[in-house]
């Protein structure tokens, strides 16, 4: 992303400073602090003041002087760190990395990701940002909250303002953490008026006079500034100050019209013309005022002191004081308001010319010549875009009128995107279209009559621009979860598109992987085939952050098609990647943790896998990915069924729900918990519940087969042998099986095959329980499963020491399609969990408030006596309660009490 | 809806455009710029210029149809 370098230059001293050495023993106070704050309007010396501070203290300082346009999170964060660069270039590439992916990455991850990487910096250092009131968006002040929340501990925030932001300042107040210099603190006191009037003006005014002057201005400095100006090349000082106190007049106002009557006809149309111009340059305003002596004039201008600073050492560029520029720019207007527009024509003509085209739409803009404007912006749409300015292309567009975007497809490209970003779906396919129309029938070259007469020729790839509208319609499809049309409009888009356009076409085979994946059409080759192909693009195109994003998506394609190997090998190489780049503490990296966990597990290695897990389990949560959460969660889940610690398992189930109050958890989630919750009621043998859980899902045999519902339909097969009706459950399977190897969901049609072996086995089918059995053992051996076969239960144990049997038993050596070792490694496994994990039948032992509790149930108390005994509440007992029962898996108190009995407790 | 929203210090009438063509009018003490405002954006915006030129906010009013102040509070900024 382009950067103007300017932005994070740390204002330098200026040789009229006024020393204040009481605010600058404050600053050195609040080093040590979070915040600093400089609140205070327009004119009190905040810049000054910091960049007095920073040089004199030779503090290691950020600097990031914010404007307007940085009211998109992404391009406020993308100078955040490269400001924090500055002080050390080595850091922040993986932060950088994470905000230009194109993943829909919630921007809290990046900003755990910085804290993270600040963390160990081992000295202090501080990131200023200049006027932050310019800052609107509230994105952008939530991350700033959660930055200050988790601030590095040698890190300082140093914020100069005109309003008090809205962050949480009364909070960090009470911690002691803030540094304050507000209006009254900024505002020049009587020495420092005296200093700055008799040092550095070496003006001569009484005591008197100075004190008239800070009187009327208040200790405003720009107030102050503006009377020395006034006050220049004239014999009667004392008589100008008692005038100038005695006028209730703005004072602005008053001081202006003296300092520009004193300037020439000539410098006063110099200065209300370039005030629209920001920053200026010689050049640029030889071009506005079409006259060849601006640069001299902008450094007689600086001799003078007359509000203009220079923003580099080359005495380049300048900028106006803000409200000197105001004033000018308000004058202006009223004298000669119909010359604006064309001043702003001139400007953009000039950025035009030298290739700054962002600068140059902005004064396209200005001047209200649309036409110009969107005959630049065409070809700048593509690159405002990649730069993450996707808020400023969005108001560009809100200013236009429709009718030139529509004749544009580039434009209509982008501003579709914009508009489904904001949900108005139905306005940006009427874009496409119309973009569809003018690409089907025009030449590939088109000539336009510009407004000065020349002819321009527009050459567009038409195929290009074809598949950009079918990539956008696939896009506006994934929003509203239409997985046909992803897929139909991603196809088209893969066709047309180059292959060189590595960006597009990344995320074009993404969001395929997508609808063919889990979370799609259940079709899992093709999601295969698809992420393959972005993973290898995003290689290409160097972007780590999003490699790994579809490489983990890969990953868990491996482990739904039986490759759990390859599954486990990929995230492996991935993990270094992860660290390569600096990406191991986001969500991403948390989610491969939790794939290779699920995979040792299956494996029956539970400890390193279950310590995975929960490994990815804290990254997901210190790095914010909620989603990620969820996911990892599942497996979790999974894990502990597998376990059989069905209370844990349940609780995580609890927790999924809480979270989906507050964010939209994805469809295809929802039903696997629904799958789980169910699955785990029928281990605790809750039967009243099947029922309800059958008509609430709406799910049936009848049912038409879906990837999605699928886990779901498992669940109503079991509770169907359950119920004595293992024909309509065999029958059922058959079906299922048959859907998920058509899609190659090999891991689903292993336990949808363990589960027809029961329902087989339950209808006295003995040799097809067998047949059966084999199969899944010869599909699990080639993949790499175990424990799959373990969560059956004891009953797929005695079968397979059968099966053991018939092999011994078999006269000719057949193609046995399965080794012994393996089927032994399952046996084995059935023994595995149980010892593996803590005594059985407690999962964490009751605390001591809780034995005592436990001791008075089991003499027959009521939880009335309890309290009183204890001398705690009802509901504190009903909590102990509650928790005992849970520790010990229980639901009364006879049972409570008959199994703590048991297991010596009492 | 219409708006007067009264300042301290007594401003030229030249900082009408700036303030997207409301009326000003001064008393010599303070000075009150009345006029038509679209949305509580573009008020908002109105403010900060304000903020932006260092006077001394006193009062923010919205006026009924026929002009007559409507009893309100202090703006609280």
């Amino acid at each position: 992303m382009f950067l103007q370098k300017t932005k994070l230059v740390i204002p330098p001293l200026r040789d009229d400073l006024v020393s204040r050495p009481r605010l600058l023993a404050k600053l050195n106070e609040g080093a040590n602090k979070k915040l600093s704050l400089l609140s205070a309007p327009p004119g009190f010396g905040k810049t000054t003041l910091l960049s007095e501070w920073i040089h004199k203290k030779k503090f290691p300082a950020a600097w990031f002087s914010i404007d307007e346009r940085d009211n998109d999170p992404i391009s406020f964060l993308t100078y955040m760190i490269a400001a924090l660069q500055t002080l050390d270039k080595n850091w922040g590439q993986p932060a950088l990395e994470l905000i230009q992916s194109p993943q829909l990455l919630a921007l809290e991850s990046t900003i755990f990701t910085m804290i993270t990487s600040l963390t160990p910096i081992p000295k202090n250092f501080a990131l200023v940002l200049d006027d932050y009131h310019l800052i609107q968006s509230s994105s952008i002040h939530d991350m700033l909250g959660l930055f200050l929340d988790g601030l590095p501990p040698k890190m300082q925030l140093i914020l100069a303002t005109r309003s008090d932001p809205p962050l949480p300042i009364s909070r960090i107040r009470t911690q002691n953490q803030l540094t304050e210099l507000r209006t009254q603190d900024l505002s020049f006191t009587s020495d420092e008026t005296t200093r700055y009037f008799k040092d550095k003006l070496q003006v001569d005014l009484s005591i008197e006079d100075i004190a008239l002057l800070e009187s009327r201005t208040e200790g405003w400095i720009t107030g102050l500034q503006l009377a020395a100006l006034s006050m220049q090349g004239r014999t009667d000082l004392s008589a100008f100050v008692e005038k100038f106190s005695g006028d209730n007049r703005y004072i602005v106002d008053y001081l202006m019209e003296e300092v520009l009557h004193r300037q020439p006809e000539k410098i006063q149309d110099f200065l209300r013309k370039t005030s629209i111009l920001d920053p200026l340059s010689g050049p640029l305003c030889d071009a506005v005022m079409e006259q060849k002596n601006s640069q001299q004039m902008l450094n007689r201008l600086e001799k003078s002191n007359l509000f203009i600073f220079s923003l580099d050492n080359d005495r380049k560029w300048y900028r106006y004081h803000r409200l000197f520029a105001d004033s000018l720019s308000q004058r202006l207007q009223h004298k000669q308001g119909e010359i604006v527009p064309e001043l702003h024509r001139r400007a953009c003509d000039w950025y035009d010319k030298h290739g700054m085209k962002y600068e140059a739409v902005d004064h396209a803009f200005a001047a209200h010549d649309f036409d110009r404007a969107a005959f630049l912006l065409e070809y700048m749409a593509e690159t405002v875009w990649d730069r993450g300015q996707q808020v400023k292309l969005a108001q560009w567009f809100g200013q236009m009128p429709e009718r030139l975007i529509s004749q544009r497809p580039q434009l209509c490209v982008f501003y579709a995107r914009s508009l489904i970003m904001s949900g108005r779906q139905k306005e940006a396919e009427q874009c496409l279209a119309s973009a569809e129309k003018i690409l089907e029938s025009s030449s590939e070259e088109v000539v336009e009559i510009l407004p000065d007469g020349t002819r321009f020729q527009h050459i567009f790839n038409r195929e290009e621009l074809l598949g950009k509208v079918s990539a956008v319609r696939a896009l506006m499809a994934m929003y509203q979860g239409d997985v046909a049309n992803v897929i139909e409009h991603a196809y088209h888009a893969l066709v047309l598109l180059s292959e060189e356009n590595l960006t597009w076409r990344g995320v074009v085979e993404t969001m395929l992987g997508m609808a063919h994946g889990w979370a799609g059409d259940g079709n899992m080759l093709k999601a295969e085939k698809a992420f393959s192909s972005a993973i290898s693009i995003m290689e290409k195109a160097g972007n780590s952050s999003f490699y790994l994003f579809a490489g983990l998506a890969l990953a868990g394609i491996f482990t739904y098609i039986g490759r759990l190997q390859d599954s486990e090998n990929l995230c492996k190489s991935l993990l270094k990647v992860a660290e390569h780049a600096g990406l191991s503490q986001t969500g991403n990296a948390a989610s491969l943790h939790s794939i290779l966990g699920g995979i040792l597990c299956e494996r029956d290695e539970l400890d390193t896998g279950m310590s995975m897990i929960k490994k990815g389990l804290e990254l997901a949560k210190l790095s914010h990915d909620l989603i990620a959460l969820q996911g990892i969660r599942l497996n979790w889940i999974r894990v502990m069924v597998l376990t059989k610690d069905f209370p844990r398992a349940l609780r995580f189930i609890d927790e999924i729900i809480k979270d989906s109050k507050n964010i939209d958890l994805p469809p295809w989630m929802s039903h696997v918990v629904a799958a789980y919750q169910a699955r785990i009621w029928i281990e605790l043998g809750h039967t009243d519940l099947w029922s309800q859980w059958i008509e609430e899902r709406g799910i049936s045999v009848e049912d038409k087969l879906s990837c999605r519902i699928e886990l779901e339909h498992v669940v109503l097969a079991r509770i169907l042998i359950l119920q004595d009706r293992p024909e309509e459950a065999d029958l059922f399977l058959d079906r299922l099986i048959k859907n998920a190897l058509d899609s190659h969901r090999i891991a689903s049609a292993m336990e949808m095959r363990l589960v027809r072996v029961k329902a087989l086995y339950a209808q006295a089918k003995i040799e097809e329980t067998i047949h059966e059995l084999k199969q899944a053992v010869a599909q699990g051996e080639s993949s790499g499963f175990i424990h799959v076969f373990t969560m059956e239960g004891k009953i797929i144990a005695r079968l397979l020491v059968k099966v053991l049997e018939d092999d011994k038993r078999a006269k000719t050596e057949q193609d046995i399609p399965y080794s012994t070792q393996y089927v032994n490694k399952i046996l084995s496994a059935f023994e595995g969990p149980k010892s593996k994990t803590k005594t059985p039948g407690i999962d964490e032992s009751l605390s001591d408030r809780e034995t005592e509790v436990l001791k008075l149930i089991a003499a027959g108390l009521t939880n009335q006596e309890i309290a009183e005994k204890l001398f705690i509440s009802l509901n504190t007992v009903r909590t102990h309660t509650k928790n005992i029962n849970n520790k010990l898996d229980v639901h009364s108190r006879t049972q409570a009490t008959a199994r703590a009995k048991k297991l010596g407790l009492i | 809806m219409r708006y007067q929203i009264r300042v301290e210090g007594q401003l030229n009438s030249h900082w009408a455009h700036w303030f997207e063509g409301m009326a000003i009018d001064s008393d010599g003490v303070t000075t009150v710029l009345t006029g038509s405002i679209a949305d509580q954006s573009q008020l908002h915006g109105l403010l900060h210029r304000i903020r932006d030129l260092n006077l001394p906010l006193i009062s923010v009013n919205k006026l009924d149809t026929s002009g007559k102040e409507k009893i309100n509070r202090e703006d609280k900024r």
